[in-house]
């Protein structure tokens, strides 16, 4: 609109200069010095006219720009608080294109660079702040929570009682679920997690870590390690166990009460160790998986701020400890039972052999799982079987040694029903001896008698 | 338990099974637990199971199994009321007044002056 208002004075600047142009030619005809002056005084009057044309264009100039600026204003800025908020938001550019490329428009958008640079300083500011108030809080929480598990630790090593045993588990249960969540918050917040353990066998790590959920009675650990001597280093010690225990929190919160949640200690041939967790929850959406391995990748400085309300911490704590420690987190399969498969993988470098004789695994962990075992008795030809004679030109045949049912398999309900002869003949006796008891003869002789 | 000074990794409260029934509370620490060779069931716990495989080799106070399992005397008493209300242990209630000769049950009353006798012998011996 501004554009247009601008090219009609220059028109008319143009049809003024023309008209002066041709009065001039006309000047010199003959007896055209009358009409000359007349058409001076009327250029005259053109020019003063042009000249006021000018004023009005830059009047109309300045008001583009006040319009501009107050777009910048009104309109660009505040939405460019909203986009620095969430990208979603779009940003105009300059309303008037005719100031594009101008110096005006250059000052307009430096302008809205430092605005965006003040707001992302002031805002990274603040949460590092509130960061630091929350890290400082969490930190004193937790060491108190530590004191309070040694107490417990202490009392029931005394205690013979078991009501009273009992309370004391409750207790200490929830003391381990508080000393999570601060542990968790303070990680997010950039601590460290606040101790260091010395190297530790891997089931007891996975088992120490479903003790510090509500539910753990719903987390089966079943180790396929190959020995009893795999460990995790000391200084990888308890991220690991933080990590395990924030993704078996999500699977615990995102499957149903009565499904429980399979880990698996895995050992695959490449030296890492594995620990798989597979819950049979309603899975992940597409965008919270994205948000998941952007956040589990552990590349960017997460805000407080960007975490929601109430904030979702455990992923942000996984994401920190695997950027300071070098292991891995997925969380992108689906499980055998289509909920979420999360797979920890802990490098070679982190993974340490621990003698088990010193240093035994808990009572409370998961053994490894038998090898394989050979079948308990081995195919052989029977002897009493009707083998083939030599010479009878029939090949030898291989027949399958009947064994007697051991007693397990014989009173084992849903087990097979006794043969039909065996059925008989153990009936037969017990008639037998009936018979016998009835009788008053010996039973032997009555065998005899029938024979 | 806590290995070594650190601090420690694996409470107690996860070896007894889930929310079980208040149990008889009749064990003492020198009272025998002999297996039935009934085998563990699934919804026993890694502690229970390493109790039933110890006390297969032989029957065992719940004090020694304490001390095998490193679990505290009390939680150790609670897994192994548990597995007997289950079938798989017997517990036999130990002698009275004798503090020791419980690994053989009913191995009767041991004389005093042969115990007497027998610490004299490993005193010497050390």
């Amino acid at each position: 609109m501004s554009g247009e208002a601008a090219s009609i004075p220059e028109d008319l600047t143009v049809t003024a200069i023309h008209e002066v142009a041709i009065a001039a030619l006309s000047g010199t005809t003959v007896g055209g010095v009358t009409a000359a002056v007349a058409l001076m005084t009327r250029s005259r009057r053109a020019l003063s006219r042009s000249r006021a044309d000018a004023r009005a264009a830059a009047e109309a100039d300045e008001q583009r720009r006040n319009e501009a600026l107050q777009h910048l204003v009104n309109v660009r800025l505040p939405s460019l608080a909203l986009h620095l908020r969430s990208t979603h938001y779009p940003v105009p550019g300059l309303m008037d294109t005719g100031l594009v490329g101008t110096e005006f428009a250059a000052f307009l958008d430096s302008v809205q660079e430092l605005f965006a640079r003040a707001v992302l300083e002031e805002r990274h500011r603040v949460d590092a702040a509130a960061r630091a108030a929350l890290r400082g809080a969490c930190m004193e929480i937790q060491a108190k929570s530590y004191q309070m598990q040694t107490d417990l630790d202490f009392l029931q090593q005394a205690c013979e009682d078991e009501e009273t045993l009992k309370n004391y588990f409750r207790l200490d249960h929830l003391n381990e679920q508080l000393a999570r969540l601060v542990q968790k918050a303070a990680i997010v917040t950039g601590s460290w997690p606040g101790l260091v353990r010395p190297d530790t066998h891997l089931p007891d790590l996975v088992t120490g870590a479903t003790s510090r959920l509500h539910g753990f009675e719903r987390i089966h650990v079943h180790s396929k390690l190959r020995t009893d001597t795999v460990g995790v280093v000391g200084r990888a010690a308890e991220p690991i166990a933080v990590v395990c225990t924030e993704l078996l929190a999500n699977a615990l919160e995102s499957s149903r009460a009565d499904l429980s949640v399979e880990v698996t200690l895995l050992q695959p041939d490449n030296g890492a160790v594995c620990i798989q967790i597979d819950d049979a929850g309603k899975g992940m959406t597409a965008e919270e998986a994205n948000r998941a391995a952007q956040l589990l990748a552990g590349r960017q400085q997460v805000l407080l701020t960007e975490l929601g309300d109430p904030p979702a911490l455990g992923f942000a704590a996984i994401g920190q400890l695997v950027a300071d420690h070098g292991f891995q987190v997925t969380v992108d399969q689906v499980s055998t039972y289509s909920g979420v498969r999360a797979v920890i993988t802990i490098p070679p470098a982190l993974v340490t052999s621990i003698n088990p004789h010193t240093d035994p695994l808990s009572a409370m962990s998961p053994r490894p799982a038998p090898a394989p075992r050979a079948p308990r008795r081995a195919i052989t030809t029977s002897d009493d079987s009707p083998a083939a004679s030599p010479g009878s030109g029939a090949l030898p045949q291989r027949y399958r040694r009947r064994r007697e049912p051991t007693l397990e398999e014989r009173t084992a309900p849903g087990g097979h029903p006794p043969e039909p002869e065996q059925a008989r003949s153990t009936w037969d006796a017990f008639e037998q001896g009936i018979a016998a008891g009835r009788a008053g003869t010996p039973s032997d002789i009555r065998n005899e008698d029938r024979t | 338990m806590s290995r070594g000074q650190g601090r420690r990794l694996v409470p107690s409260y996860l070896a007894p099974g889930g929310s079980s029934a208040p149990t008889r509370n009749s064990l003492q620490s020198l009272t025998a637990l002999i297996a039935t060779s009934l085998p563990a069931k699934p919804h026993h716990t890694p502690a229970q199971q390493r109790l039933l495989d110890l006390t297969a080799k032989g029957p065992l106070t719940v004090a020694e199994s304490a001390g095998y399992l490193r679990l505290p005397m009390g939680v150790c008493m609670m897994l192994a009321s548990q597995l007997v209300d289950d079938g798989n242990l017997m517990a036999r209630a130990p002698l009275s007044g004798v503090p020791d000769g419980i690994r053989t049950p009913g191995a009767g009353r041991p004389d005093k002056s042969l115990l007497e006798r027998v610490r004299d012998g490993l005193l010497t011996a050390l």
